[in-house]
């Protein structure tokens, strides 16, 4: 069996930045990534055959990830990078079973940071099931890596910064967006902010370029909007939108129906916290940073000694958190490893933990304005389908929430609900919100999302077949 | 409100425990029903979705199975929710030459006790199941009754008639203790309340012998480790149950403790297909661990070659409740009156669990059962 001293999981910017982090300090680093071609989601390359002519276009994050993926690729054969390895378990004995060229590997590891990132909050309503709803980051995906409009004339809704920077790639591509749908609102927690805002001068400034260029395409950027209902014949037509109280239930006499082919929803992230379960890391709840994250130590550490997480994975702050806890993470590993003194790792790990403070700060205020309130999930219907793969509705669920099943596996076994290809990614976050809502006081247990089982990704018989036992 | 008295209270929330509870509340029994977890939330639901008679021995073993097997479709007719039973006959699939006299002693076996079996040739084995390796298969046993069912739904179904009936169903309530004064059941003592009784049926499965230590009774019952596979949802492509010939092999099965996997395929309604299956003494322990994972891929793409490409969704393990003579522990016990065993089915107990439940009601109500019960007591291990 194959060992490393130091295995990462992800090769977004927070796997980046440890690999780096622990690289230069001398560490023997693994970094298996599920996708082709390194930097994630935000630092998205293009797909191998296109070519960049204006850097500018992709947004400022690729800019800013280029430097870091150029870092990484100048530390050469320091790094053992593996792309498309998809990491399927984690078991006893500090070993993770990954599927790589067509056949299933077995990787030993002293240390490991899993840095699995995010996807986009499933944030079920009427409609919602309809072709030309996408989610943000769908939509994100197909305009940076293949240069494709994802429709006609686009209505975004959601909340959040990233909201802003969809926008600004669909413009770029020379789309059209029929309007932007912020349930929060700025303006209120704006001078309660400024503190937080001291020092985030970068971040800020990225905001108002978003901001300008979105008032120079003349795109409405409506505040406290957002989407109810999608409509349409087999296909979205039309948006009933509405304007949104404080804890974001329409207001009655605000609706109206917009004529779009396209909506993309961006209500924040979701962690994806498959790895960290499966490694019975401990939880927490904390809806500001997506739902269930894993407790963590000063050090990124989980409660899993030697486990660490980091990034969106670990609770969703975005990309410039992720690089700071990457390199905390990183260069803790390497302190653990005797790879570097006690002294310099402190020195580095202090000013890492400044920055990260800073970017903190921002990131609450933010959170004050991006966390999903109580309305966005009650805006399901009774047959509106909350499980996607088994297409299992609301009402289903209510069913089994009244038969006084309220616990998460109880009523995955009553309705199949999380049981079908999405391995419960797309249904298990409202689950909670649901469970929550009908029991506020639900405990962990009760809400525990439904617990993933290896293979926690989708992996073909053949290549589970193919593995090299012992190799 | 917990109950505070009951006719009778049934200890176990998986298929054998559900059938009692739901039998006896149809003969009007008051009956409270309690599970420490969850619905069907151990090996009654997650298993083959078997209801199999192929490779049970001649006597006791088969007779309970294939009144069982009636006893499903009496359900069938009788509960409102369906649970998905189809009974298109079972396979055993013979892949190797050097399994063929254990088949054919069993085949023997089987008809000299009057319940024969089919054997059918490797072409016919293929008409009816085409996804099979034209290169492995040599033969294969058929049996009409054999079908699949879906536990999980089954047991759900079970639960919801017999509250229609007037049972009382706890879930995520453990029992902590079983009065006993003079010999005589008095009552269950769960974390929630005591609930006072003359009669408790012990259907804890895997975790039975923890109930007959409440009593005082040694109850040779220990958990054993199934996994399976599920792969994603399907068009139908696989119509019976499919069991390798090797679970008839004792060499391939009787090296309890280690790691082995045997043939088991069959489709669920919804279209996923249950794979596996492998076995290992794990004790409690429910994770599933790689080598056993990547141990049924290999077993099944080697007898069905064309699913290599169909990809695992996840996998799952339960413990089956091991006996040492692979029978299951049913009947009232010497001692302790009023405590009736009902577990140890040792991964049958989809199959004869509603038969088993079915059997408990009439020994409980009417004091004798219509399969004679003497071979299947705990008195039988002293």
């Amino acid at each position: 069996m194959k060992e490393s001293e130091f295995v990462i999981i992800g090769g977004g910017p927070g796997g980046i930045a440890a690999a780096i982090a622990s690289a230069r300090a001398g560490v023997k680093v693994t970094l298996l990534d599920e996708n082709e071609r390194l930097g994630g989601q935000i630092y998205r390359q293009l797909e191998k055959g296109f070519k960049v002519t204006d850097s500018n276009l992709l947004g400022m994050d690729y800019v800013k990830g280029l430097e870091l993926l150029g870092q990484f690729s100048a530390l050469g054969d320091k790094i053992r990078y593996l792309n498309n390895a998809t990491v399927w378990g984690i078991f006893k004995e500090r070993t993770l079973a990954f599927a790589h060229e067509g056949a299933s590997s077995t990787l030993r590891f002293k240390n490991l940071l899993l840095a699995t990132g995010a996807y986009d909050r499933p944030v079920p309503f009427p409609g919602w099931t309809l072709p030309g709803v996408f989610t943000a980051g769908g939509a994100q995906n197909l305009v940076k890596t293949q240069r494709v409009l994802p429709g006609a004339k686009i209505l975004l809704a959601g909340t959040g910064p990233l909201q802003l920077v969809l926008a600004n790639q669909i413009l770029n591509a020379g789309g059209k967006i029929a309007a932007i749908l912020e349930a929060g609102t700025i303006s209120k927690y704006w001078l309660e902010g400024l503190a937080g805002i001291w020092g985030n001068w970068d971040y800020l400034n990225q905001g108002w370029r978003y901001l300008r260029s979105i008032q120079k395409a003349g795109v409405p950027l409506l505040r406290r909007h957002a989407i109810l209902e999608a409509r349409g014949d087999g296909q979205l037509e039309e948006a009933l939108i509405a304007r949104l109280d404080k804890n974001w239930r329409p207001r009655p006499n605000t609706m109206r129906t917009v004529k779009v082919d396209t909506i993309c929803l961006g209500y924040g992230l979701v962690p994806s916290i498959e790895l960290t379960l499966l490694a019975e890391c401990e939880h927490q709840y904390d809806l500001g940073l997506g739902g269930f994250i894993p407790v963590r130590s000063d050090n990124m550490e989980t409660t899993v000694p030697g486990i660490y997480a980091v990034g969106d994975g670990a609770g969703v702050a975005g990309s410039k958190i992720a690089v700071e806890e990457g390199r905390i993470a990183g260069v803790s590993v390497a302190r653990d490893l005797g790879c570097i003194s006690d002294g310099a790792a402190g020195m580095l790990i202090k000013n890492f933990q400044k920055c990260l403070d800073k970017l903190n700060r921002f990131r609450k205020v933010l959170d004050k304005i991006s966390v999903p309130r109580a309305g966005l999930y009650e805006l399901a219907k009774d047959d509106t389908v909350i499980c996607r793969c088994e297409e299992v509705t609301l009402k289903e669920i209510r069913a089994a929430l009244t038969d006084g099943l309220t616990q998460a596996k109880d009523i995955k076994r009553m309705t199949r609900m999380g049981m079908g290809s999405c391995q419960g990614r797309m249904c298990g976050p409202t689950l909670i919100e649901i469970i929550r809502h009908h029991q506020p006081n639900a405990s962990f247990q009760e809400l525990e999302s439904l617990l993933p089982r290896p293979t926690i990704k989708p992996i073909a018989l053949g290549v589970l077949a193919s593995s090299k036992p012992g190799g | 409100m917990f109950p505070r008295e009951a006719e009778v209270v049934v200890i176990g929330g998986g298929v054998v425990g559900s059938s009692a509870a739901y039998f006896l509340s149809r003969a009007g029994k008051k009956v409270v029903l309690v599970e420490k977890g969850y619905r069907a939330g151990e090996a009654s639901g997650a298993n083959a979705a078997f209801v199999w008679t192929i490779t049970r021995k001649p006597g006791i073993d088969v007779r309970l199975a294939l009144h069982s097997i009636a006893i499903h479709q009496q359900l069938q007719e009788e509960l409102d929710m369906d649970f998905e039973y189809v009974r298109n006959g079972g396979l055993l699939v013979m892949g190797d030459e050097a399994q063929l006299p254990f088949i054919e002693r069993h085949l023997k076996a089987r008809s000299e006790d009057g319940y024969p079996l089919e054997m059918i040739d490797a072409k016919h084995a293929l008409a009816l199941e085409p996804l099979l390796s034209k290169e492995k298969v040599i033969g294969a046993v058929f049996s009409p009754l054999d079908g699949t069912t879906n536990p999980i739904l089954l047991v759900i179904s079970l639960n919801l008639q017999a509250r229609q009936l007037g049972a009382k169903i706890f879930h995520h309530t453990e029992v902590r203790g079983i009065e006993v004064v003079d010999g005589k059941v008095k009552g269950a003592i769960t974390d929630k309340g005591t609930i006072k009784t003359n009669t408790v049926v012990n259907a804890a499965g895997s975790w039975g012998s923890f109930i007959g230590k409440m009593v005082g009774l040694e109850v040779p019952i220990t958990p054993f480790q199934m996994a399976m596979l599920v792969t994603e949802e399907l068009p139908p492509c696989v119509s019976h149950p499919i069991m390798g010939a090797s679970y008839l092999v004792e060499e391939d099965t009787g090296k309890k403790g280690e790691l082995g996997c045997g043939l088991i395929v069959s489709q669920q309604a919804a279209g996923n297909l249950l794979i596996g299956a492998s076995w290992r003494d794990a004790g409690y322990d429910k994770r599933t661990i790689q080598e056993e994972i990547e141990l049924m891929a290999r077993v099944n793409v080697e007898a069905m070659p064309s699913l290599k490409n169909v990809r695992i969704i996840r996998s799952y393990a339960n413990f089956f409740p091991h006996t040492e003579d692979d029978l299951p522990i049913l009947g009232k016990v010497d001692g302790v009156e009023g405590f009736v065993m009902a577990c140890g089915h040792n991964g049958h107990g989809i199959g004869m669990g509603p038969g088993s439940g079915k059997l408990i009601q009439e020994l409980i109500c009417a004091g004798k059962t219509s399969l004679p019960l003497d071979e299947l007591s705990l008195a039988r291990f002293n």
